[in-house]
């Protein structure tokens, strides 16, 4: 499978407000109600289509609890983007955004795109943030925000996919150097003239370029 | 059985009188010896667990030395073998007569499954003080048993065991044989063979190279000062004179010795205090080619004064000149023909002994030749004009011998560690290290990681690199362990030799890690002057360390282990278990049931109590009724400490915020723990309300920790264990539920007595143990080391769940059960054998494909659910018996930062 970028995303927020449950929705489509607790990472992979470029998304699912955000904190370093995700009923989860945007600041690259998510999105009867709140606090902290439901579906797509628009088009715009890869960005075969093949990345003779992804859509 | 095979005196047992012999034969056909010998596991069993001390018996009363033991292992019943160093036979016990040990027995008798279970049952102390016998005889099944001179080899070992059979206790002779020894001291290998040959002409049929060497090995050896210059090398054509005793029946013109070279020695020990001296010959018969090597006459043994000043402080590795001349022995090349050989590889330093070491078609390293006086070169032109020898293309240095070999045995073998010596397809390992000293820069990671701010926590993680640092230094300093470690299992030859440069590398980068501090290249040139020359050997020991292990795992480990002799056991049932029970259930020998698990794992039915008994809620010494007496206890107290959230009132939980927190997280963490497993997989079952409550109650009695993330995965096989015991199926009436979480509480706070500091808030002893892994790795797998550290994966971070949950997630529940089982039967710290063995398991792609931390992370998670088991619980044990002292005191020194 070619591309012409691998982006790093990371997903960061407190345990239970559906991350695993948001990768699963995206890479696989599914809502599966009951999975295991994450601990420690876990990985997901989709290929996605922008402004007519193939691109990876290589996503580390983190485990939300705090006893494991020392060894979270090791996880940022190369993402390009981050999905910092709530749970619209659980207060408190929204309450701990200031930290776990501390520990992205300091631990992820200053360029690293962030979105926050507000999950759960279903379950509006029993809302304890409310939407007006979640875009306030996007906005005095220069993130994106999305309300999602990773059961329904509604706005998983959007998350990721919009995520990695902004990152294309800092890239398109010059602000990223993509040979640097602590950007956590690689560039893949088929991207036109960009520096040789990084390892993990596809390889010339892997597959032809140009093809359309069979994973995504 | 006549009287006469019993004439050497020296068996207490064998009266002269023929109705005390036939008495002796009435006993011993009851004693546990018998029951050894036909192979009667379970009467050994009932035997040796009634009244232990059959174990040291002879089953005559007598003191012939012969065990047990000795007689299974000769008759190479490997499951009886196994049982009797479960039940705790010495496995050094030796014979009287012959101070043969059952493993120098099983390899004579080449039984190499038995080879290998000494090995890896035997405490390593014992396999080791017996490897020497094992680097000669663990030659498992030979390619071509169908050679005429392994048969021949087969029957000269025969022979020698014919003679000490005849001195066995209670008449147990062998049918037809005529031996008759005359003194009481073991004789060598070689006098053996030839007395015995000699002796019954008849009954062996002689064998042109048999007797050339045997009797070569005998005449020719120089008595006195052999330490002296010998003549260096007879020219291929050696004079018949020499061999003036050779005549049979195919004729000298079919037997021709067209290479023999004086001097060539053999150093038992690592030491290298010792040597034997030998004669190493090329032996053509018909169109074979052999190699062979003797020692000289007993004696032989050399305590090498030109090696060490102080060598009179040194206790003599081989002891008694008796066992010396035994030892000797066990070196042999008896003639093996050059198709058994894989490969031949040359270490010819500019300074030092030149050496050759054989390497065996089974994977099976010989011992290094020493060529005192050289002659390497000579001896490989010989070779090369009778046999085409191919030059490996990937070392200069090794030539392989049979190059039609099995491409995919030959890839495995050698080619991918050419690759890993020279750099690897990716050059990683040729690399320049970073300048930064591997110690500070994992310091600093280890730094981030831990808690910011926590400049104690930062002191003492730092002190604690120190700690291991000086560890993994020492062990560098005596090098003895691993180094014959490797030995022990024969691998360290088969590969070629690294190059200089990379056992310079590794040298360099053992100093900087010394340093600590940047200062590498300063702290290895502190070194120069006298130390200089022993720290290239060392480098040399270090890397052949690194092969070995390698060679191990990735290589040879069907050909070297031999996938036969790791024969595990079956699970313990409940009806062996309950074998370990005197009359009135007290569990009489705790280190031979816990072999027992450690090795086979239990059957689910036997599963409840041989946990509870691993896990130390009951004492092994309590009996059947103090159990059942306890287990009603610990009901009791379980459901007073449950009642305590129980009972607890509307307000007093509205006023206790921490515990409203826990007891949600307790709530969905319960229905988010085992989802895939059938036990669990109806939501809102039973199961989750017992989960539930042994967590929150687990909270209550532990409220310092409370509840963390983990936990509910340690939980849930306790839980399915003890449940287990109570009748499958259907809905459990209260009563008997609370008895299963009661036992599943406790079995799991004893569980959490061991894994509680995996949880504590700082991180502390996931870090003190992600240290001893990265001293682990670096002691045990030095370039996988400075692959590690060139690509910035020192944290092993990646290592993480693995150690956080003891593998819970990366295995099928069943296959976790039985590794809770095996780790909590093991020595101390098998976990980080484990993950040291899952790296090495999947060394070589790591090597080729990871290089960076992402890369490495993701390839560990995604092991998860691929790994297999078995395979892992071997290595992790072989490499804690390579790992030897040094390994210890690295587990030791991170169990006691936990305190
Ligand atoms: N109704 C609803 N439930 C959701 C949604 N997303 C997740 N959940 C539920 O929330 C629970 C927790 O979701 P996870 O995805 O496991 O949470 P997580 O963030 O990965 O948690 P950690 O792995 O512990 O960090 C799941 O069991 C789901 O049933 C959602 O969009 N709607
Ligand atoms: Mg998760």
């Amino acid at each position: 499978m070619s591309y012409a970028y691998l982006f790093k995303y990371i997903i960061i927020g407190d345990t239970g407000v559906g991350k695993s449950c948001l990768l699963l929705q995206f890479t696989d489509k599914r809502f599966q109600p009951v999975h295991d607790l994450t601990i420690g990472v876990e990985f997901g992979a989709r290929m996605i289509n922008i402004d007519g470029k193939q691109i990876k998304l290589q996503i580390w699912d983190t485990a939300g609890q705090e006893s494991f955000r020392s060894i979270t904190r090791s996880y940022y370093r190369g993402a390009a983007g981050a999905l910092l995700v709530y749970d619209i009923t659980r207060r408190e989860t929204f309450e701990h955004l200031a930290s776990w945007l501390e520990d992205a600041r300091q631990h992820a690259n200053p360029a690293m795109t962030i979105m926050l998510i507000g999950n759960k999105a279903d379950l509006a009867h029993r809302r304890a943030v409310t939407t007006e709140e979640g875009e306030q606090f996007a906005k005095e902290n220069g993130l994106v925000f999305l309300e999602t439901s990773a059961k329904t579906a509604v706005n998983v797509e959007e998350a990721f996919i919009n995520t990695a628009r902004a990152i294309h088009s800092k890239i398109q715009s010059g602000v990223f150097d993509v040979s640097n890869e602590s950007y956590g960005i690689k560039v893949g075969y088929g991207a036109g003239g960009a520096a040789g093949a990084a390892p993990g990345t596809v390889r010339p003779g892997d597959a032809a370029p140009q093809q359309t992804s069979s994973c995504c859509s | 059985m006549p009287a006469v095979r019993h004439g050497h005196g020296l068996c207490e047992c064998c009266a002269p009188t023929a109705a005390a012999e036939s008495l002796g034969e009435v006993s011993f056909a009851r004693s546990a010896c018998a029951a050894a010998l036909s192979g009667d596991y379970f009467r050994v069993k009932s035997l040796a667990t009634r009244t232990p001390a059959v174990l040291n018996e002879d089953g005559c009363g007598g003191s012939s030395g012969y065990t047990p033991l000795i007689y299974a292992a000769r008759e190479g019943h490997a499951d009886v073998v196994a049982l009797l160093l479960e039940l705790g036979a010495d496995p050094n016990a030796s014979t009287t007569a012959g101070s043969s040990t059952a493993l120098h027995r099983a390899a004579y008798m080449g039984h190499g499954a038995i080879v290998q279970l000494f090995l890896l049952q035997a405490a390593p102390q014992a396999a080791h003080s017996q490897h020497e016998s094992l680097r000669r005889w663990a030659r498992l099944k030979p390619q071509q048993p169908s050679s005429t001179l392994e048969m021949k080899g087969a029957q000269l070992r025969d022979g020698l065991l014919c003679q000490e059979q005849d001195s066995l206790p209670g008449g147990m002779s062998r049918e037809g044989s005529t031996c008759d020894r005359r003194d009481a001291a073991a004789p060598s290998l070689v006098e053996a063979v030839k007395e015995n040959w000699v002796g019954a002409p008849n009954r062996l049929a002689s064998h042109p190279i048999s007797e050339l060497v045997a009797n070569s090995g005998e005449e020719e050896a120089i008595p006195g000062d052999i330490e002296d210059e010998f003549e260096g090398v007879c020219a291929a054509n050696a004079s018949s004179d020499d061999f003036s005793d050779v005549g049979d029946d195919t004729g000298p013109a079919d037997t021709e010795v067209v290479f023999v070279k004086e001097g060539v020695c053999v150093f038992p020990t690592p030491s290298r205090r010792q040597r034997i001296m030998g004669r190493l010959s090329l032996i053509k018969q018909y169109n074979c080619l052999f190699i062979c090597w003797l020692p000289y006459a007993a004696g032989a043994v050399q305590q090498d004064v030109g090696s060490g000043s102080g060598s009179s402080d040194v206790p003599s590795d081989g002891g008694s000149s008796n066992g010396s001349a035994q030892g000797a022995t066990l070196y042999a090349v008896h003639p093996i023909p050059l198709s058994d050989v894989r490969a031949i590889h040359k270490h010819t330093p500019p300074l030092g002994q030149h050496r050759i070491t054989l390497t065996l078609a089974t994977g099976v390293s010989l011992p290094s030749l020493y060529f005192q006086n050289g002659g390497v070169k000579a001896f490989l032109s010989c070779l090369r004009l009778h046999t085409p020898l191919l030059r490996s293309a990937d070392d200069a240095n090794t030539y392989l011998v049979n190059d039609t070999a099995d491409p995919l045995q030959r890839s495995l073998c050698s080619l991918e560690l050419a690759d890993v010596l020279s750099g690897g397809p990716s050059g990683a390992a040729g690399s320049a290290f970073p300048a930064c000293a591997a110690g500070s820069l994992a310091a600093s990671q280890w730094q981030q990681g831990a808690a910011d701010g926590d400049m104690g926590l930062r002191a003492q993680l730092s002190e604690l690199v120190d700690r291991f640092q000086q560890l993994t230094q020492n062990a560098r300093d005596t090098a003895s362990s691993i180094f014959s470690a490797s030995m022990l299992l024969g691998t360290g030859g088969l590969l070629p030799e690294p190059q200089p440069s990379m056992a310079l590398r590794s040298a360099a980068a053992a100093a900087a890690l010394a340093g600590g501090d940047g200062s590498g290249s300063s702290g290895s040139s502190n070194r120069s002057g006298p130390g200089a020359a022993l720290e290239r050997r060392r480098s040399s020991l270090e890397a052949s360390t690194d092969l070995g292990v390698f060679e191990l795992i990735e290589g040879g480990a069907a050909a070297v282990m031999g996938t036969a002799a790791y024969a595990r056991p079956p699970p313990l049932s409940l009806a062996e278990l309950n074998t370990f029970f005197d009359a009135e259930g007290r569990l009489t020998n705790l280190a031979a049931f816990k072999q027992r698990v450690h090795r086979g794992g239990v059957e689910p039915e036997a599963r409840p109590e041989a946990w509870k008994l691993l896990l130390g809620l009951h004492a092994p010494g309590s009996t059947r009724a103090e159990r059942q007496a306890e287990v009603e206890r610990r009901r009791q107290a379980y459901q007073q400490l449950r009642s305590q959230w129980r009972g607890m009132s509307e307000t007093q939980q509205a006023r206790c915020s921490k515990w409203r927190e826990r007891r949600t997280r307790i709530e969905k963490d319960v229905r988010r723990t085992d989802c895939s497993h059938r036990f669990f997989a109806r939501e809102r079952s039973q199961a989750h309300t017992m989960l539930r409550h042994v967590l929150l109650t687990y909270e209550r009695y532990n409220q310092d920790l409370g509840y963390v993330q983990g936990m509910s995965d340690l939980a849930s096989p306790c839980l399915f264990v003890m449940r287990s015991a109570v009748a499958e199926g259907g809905q459990l009436a209260n009563r008997e539920a609370l008895g299963v979480e009661a036992e599943a509480f406790w079995c799991f706070a004893a569980l959490m007595e061991r894994m509680e500091s995996n949880f504590s808030s700082d991180s502390r002893a996931m870090h003190a143990q992600l240290l001893a892994l990265r001293s682990l790795v670096q002691l045990l797998d030095p370039p996988l080391f400075a692959h590690l550290e060139a690509h910035d994966c020192l944290s092993f971070f990646f290592c993480y769940r693995w150690l956080l949950i003891d593998f819970k997630r990366e295995f099928a529940f069943d296959e976790v059960l039985r590794l809770w089982e095996a780790l909590w039967a093991g020595v101390p710290g098998l976990n980080l054998f484990v993950v040291v063995a899952v790296l090495e398991h999947h060394r070589r792609r790591i090597l080729s494909e990871v290089f960076e931390f992402d890369a490495m992370l993701k390839f560990c998670v995604e092991l998860s659910g691929r790994l297999r088991l078995e395979p892992l619980l071997r290595d992790a044990e072989v490499l804690a018996t390579y790992a030897g002292d040094a390994g210890r005191d690295i587990v030791a020194t991170s169990v006691a930062a936990l305190l």
